[in-house]
């Protein structure tokens, strides 16, 4: 059933000029509810983070990818303290998720205020954000 | 290369004071010139590491204090490095004097964070992380570790009781520190049945928000011999690292590479092993924090530090004494000041001052400072003369 959901890979960005990834770009994507990350064309090496710079071989030959929001949990914790923005959706779950294509990210995961609510290893996919951050859900409940 | 040693370190006290971040800086660089038997106007060069300044509407503290001083023209320069500022600066200072430019420096931690309501001081600690991808998507600055320790406990069974002990531990080490914070003994259930933060971490297995400064004086031991002054504790390694900011950029959440590259040029400077050291303050702003620095400073292997804790392997005068202060968790972490305060207990404990925590046949101890989740850290090593 979960292959129905998503499961596709990284698609080069049609641009051909490599371009730096900056976080104008990384925080309307957010906002659209996509990913942007990066990917080395020296070593294709791939992650989120804001580069100029390949992290793993220093290459400047950097492309801006747009990767699809569906992975797996690799950890998490139940925040019932939260940062300013986000005072008012305690508790929820944060998380650092490892996406199908391999690219770790961070996310929250609404309503969720019990550790058992989720596990290590489940299927999550990103959803429409209503405010900042990238706002997950688990898969296995639109099922 | 140049022998540096340290002529004085002092601390005010942490916790709740009623004094501003530049108060607390002066209360502590008085108390270290006068232990250096100094006067103010041999010092050529200050650093200050200070992290949450501007929630006093105060930055650019470094001057002020020079003039307090008593010395306004002698340059002083500010540090952040998060909770790591302290340990930076230290770095900083130390490297001027072996450089040459320099013989005598005094640097300052200082931290006033008392001020501030605890969703504030939440969110500032949330901006030492990687904002974007971290604060911005609503974790805060205990969620981090949290995320750390579940992965610590996913992957080695380590348990919430595991990470109790260490609390127990450094509340047993602060009540023996009239300076800490948290003077109060706890017992594992009282850490168990503590409020909630971010699960697994519970309030009592996190650091307080404090106030209070640290300062010491090094200097290169020519200038100390050519002035009959005495250092009684010399710099014998230094290092320094960096690592992702982000904990998704990371290939493991259960270990920080920053703190095994610093301690591996650290101990390849002062040409020792782990094993030659004698004791160690950690950077414990909650307990998985420590669990995970005395696995990667290799105190133990990796995975076995819970066990060896449980075995009261980590106390004072046993195997290898861990945070004898009471740690950040005790003893208090005001951010920027820590890492300069970590040095004192050292210090003092090299120097036969620790009192009712003075471990017994100390000559070679240690600090481990870490800024945010492993962005940065400083290691330092340091001989009884």
């Amino acid at each position: 059933m979960l292959q129905e959901v998503v499961a596709l890979s990284i698609s080069s960005n049609e641009n051909e000029n490599h371009e730096s990834l900056l976080t104008p770009d990384v925080s309307r994507a957010i906002k659209d509810g996509k990913i942007i990350g990066y990917e080395c064309i020296n070593c294709n090496n791939t992650g989120l983070n804001i580069q100029v710079y390949c992290p793993n071989c220093c290459s400047s030959k950097i492309n801006k990818i747009v990767i699809d929001g569906i992975g797996k949990i690799i950890s998490y914790t139940i925040q019932t303290i939260a940062p300013d923005p986000f005072i008012n959706e305690v508790p929820y779950a944060w998380a650092i998720i490892e996406l199908d294509c391999g690219v770790k990210t961070t996310g929250w995961i609404p309503f969720i205020s019990d550790p058992h609510d989720l596990a290590i290893g489940e299927i999550v996919k990103l959803t429409k954000s209503y405010k900042s951050g990238m706002v997950f859900e688990k898969v296995k409940e639109k099922l | 290369m140049r022998k540096v040693g340290l002529l004085s370190a002092a601390s005010t006290k942490y916790g709740k004071m009623p004094y501003t971040a530049r108060d607390l800086a002066l209360l502590a660089a008085k108390e270290a010139i006068e232990s250096a038997n100094i006067n103010p106007n041999v010092i050529q060069g200050a650093f200050v590491a200070n992290a949450f300044g501007i929630s006093e509407k105060q930055g650019h503290l470094g001057p002020l204090i020079m003039s307090g001083l008593g010395i306004p023209d002698i340059p002083a320069t500010s540090i952040e490095s998060a909770c790591c500022s302290g340990g930076s600066a230290f770095r900083e200072a130390y490297v001027n004097i072996l450089s040459g430019m320099y013989d005598v420096m005094l640097v300052i931690g200082t931290e006033k964070i008392s001020h501030l309501d605890t969703l504030t001081a939440t969110t500032y600690f949330s901006y030492g992380g990687d904002y974007l991808f971290e604060g911005n998507c609503g974790a805060s600055f205990p969620g981090l570790y949290a995320t750390m320790a579940r992965a610590h406990m996913e992957q080695y069974r380590t348990t919430e009781e595991d990470l109790a002990n260490i609390a127990v531990k450094n509340h047993i080490n602060g009540l023996l520190n009239d300076k800490a914070h948290l003077q109060k003994k706890i017992s594992v259930q009282d850490v168990l049945d503590s409020a909630m933060v971010a699960h697994p971490l519970k309030l009592y297995d996190s650091c307080p928000f404090s106030d209070g400064a640290a300062a010491v004086v090094l200097a290169s031991d020519d200038w100390i011999k050519k002035n009959n002054l005495n250092s009684p504790v010399f710099v014998k390694g230094s290092g320094r690292a960096g690592g992702a900011g982000s904990l998704h950029s990371r290939s493991d959440l259960t270990s920080l590479r920053s703190t095994k590259l610093a301690i591996k040029s650290a101990l390849k400077q002062a040409n020792l092993k782990i094993t030659d050291i004698d004791l160690a303050e950690v950077h414990d702003c909650f307990t998985i924090a420590e669990l995970i620095a005395i696995e990667d400073l290799g105190f133990f292997e990796t995975g076995k530090a819970a066990q060896a804790i449980s075995e009261d392997r980590t106390k004072i005068n046993s195997d290898i004494p861990i945070n004898s202060s009471g740690g950040l968790k005790s003893k208090g972490h005001p951010v920027g000041t820590t890492g300069v305060g970590q040095i004192v207990e050292i210090f003092d404990q090299l120097t036969d001052n620790a009192g009712q925590r003075q471990n017994k046949n100390s000559e070679i101890g240690l600090t481990h400072n870490v800024g945010a989740t492993g962005g940065s850290c400083a290691v330092h090593i340091f001989e009884r003369e």
